[in-house]
């Protein structure tokens, strides 16, 4: 799949992505426009295309990338330590987790109302004698 | 795109794991453990890079996982992204909290690969430029970095846990680049 690597505010961006001005810490700062070397280093970085295209468009920020991919393949091997597991296990609440439908996560958290004929006829009884009480109160008013 | 064996076994997976929940609503406590096992690693690793600091990743996985445990009822679909959706959000709701400036991964005692102390300092330094380079992108973008970069995540596994588009995704990891580049790039390039 190829980038539209020259996406921009306002430059046709397909993506959906909303820009706002000054949106984001990094929107108050000048990034630079893509160019075409720019182009090449991402495609590379993305696994379109080998390392030597990229060299041959910007050799400087290839061999950037180069360390910047080092270190961030070192951190992907970096475990959770072993003590956290049983630390979470001894956390959990006692019982079993409850069965309901509340959110996490943002879940839905629409709830059924259910009323029988005799309570919604109660509830029409109470909220029409209410709106008598209170027109004769304004009234006497 | 994710070969048919890849999405087969992404099938497979789930069904173990709603056995696995099915074991653990039935009160079968202990199974839970293996949920935990299965996906702590890169949710530590996301929570870790969000952060920075390894004090405070295994305090969102924690609460992470005592929120998955108290509402695995709810699951609905695939709980490696109901569980990642638990963490990432967490994270967000920190660094909106704390502010945080400097991230720091002075407390990881992970093993280097590096031969010499030259290059070990060399790593050093830019262990530390890195963190605070990543530590002025705004969150969306450093989330985005962070899942393409350090955990090695392709753009359609991105879109379908963060419920975005493939194309948002992209455009949000080359603005990262471009930031890391533009303030990297005097000392590294």
């Amino acid at each position: 799949m190829l980038d539209d690597l020259n996406s921009r505010p306002g430059n046709g961006e397909a993506s959906g992505e909303q820009w706002v001005p000054g949106g984001d810490r990094t929107g108050d700062r000048e990034v630079p426009l893509s160019t075409k070397a720019q182009a090449a280093v991402h495609r590379w970085l993305d696994g379109e295309t080998p390392e030597d295209e990229a060299v041959l468009a910007d050799t400087k920020h290839v061999e950037m990338w180069r360390r910047v991919n080092a270190e961030t393949s070192r951190r992907r091997q970096v475990m959770t330590p072993a003590y956290v597991e049983t630390r979470i296990m001894q956390s959990l609440p006692a019982g079993v987790p409850r069965v309901d439908d509340t959110t996490v996560a943002g879940t839905s958290t629409d709830r059924e109302l259910k009323l029988s004929p005799v309570v919604a006829a109660a509830a029409a009884v109470g909220l029409l004698a209410l709106g008598a009480v209170l027109g004769a109160i304004f009234a006497a008013l | 795109m994710s070969s048919p064996a890849q999405q087969q076994a992404a099938v497979d997976q789930a069904a173990i794991d709603q056995e696995i929940i099915g074991r653990v609503l039935a009160g079968e406590r202990e199974a839970f453990s293996t949920l935990i096992r299965r996906y702590s690693d890169p949710l530590y690793r996301h929570a870790l890079g969000m952060t920075g600091s390894p004090d405070v990743a295994e305090d969102i996985l924690q609460s992470s996982f005592i929120k998955a445990y108290e509402h695995l009822s709810e699951v609905r679909g695939r709980f490696d992204a109901w569980v990642f959706r638990i963490v990432a959000n967490a994270c967000k709701d920190w660094l909106k909290n704390i502010r945080r400036t400097h991230l720091s991964y002075d407390e990881d005692d992970q093993a280097s690969g590096y031969a010499t102390p030259d290059e070990e300092l060399d790593r050093s330094e830019l262990r530390s430029d890195l963190d605070r380079a990543l530590a002025q992108l705004a969150p969306s973008l450093r989330e985005a970095f962070i899942m393409k970069h350090v955990e090695g995540r392709s753009y359609e596994e991105m879109a379908d846990l963060l419920g975005t588009t493939v194309g948002a995704l992209k455009m949000r990891v080359h603005r990262a680049r471009e930031a890391l580049q533009g303030l990297l790039e005097e000392k590294y390039a």
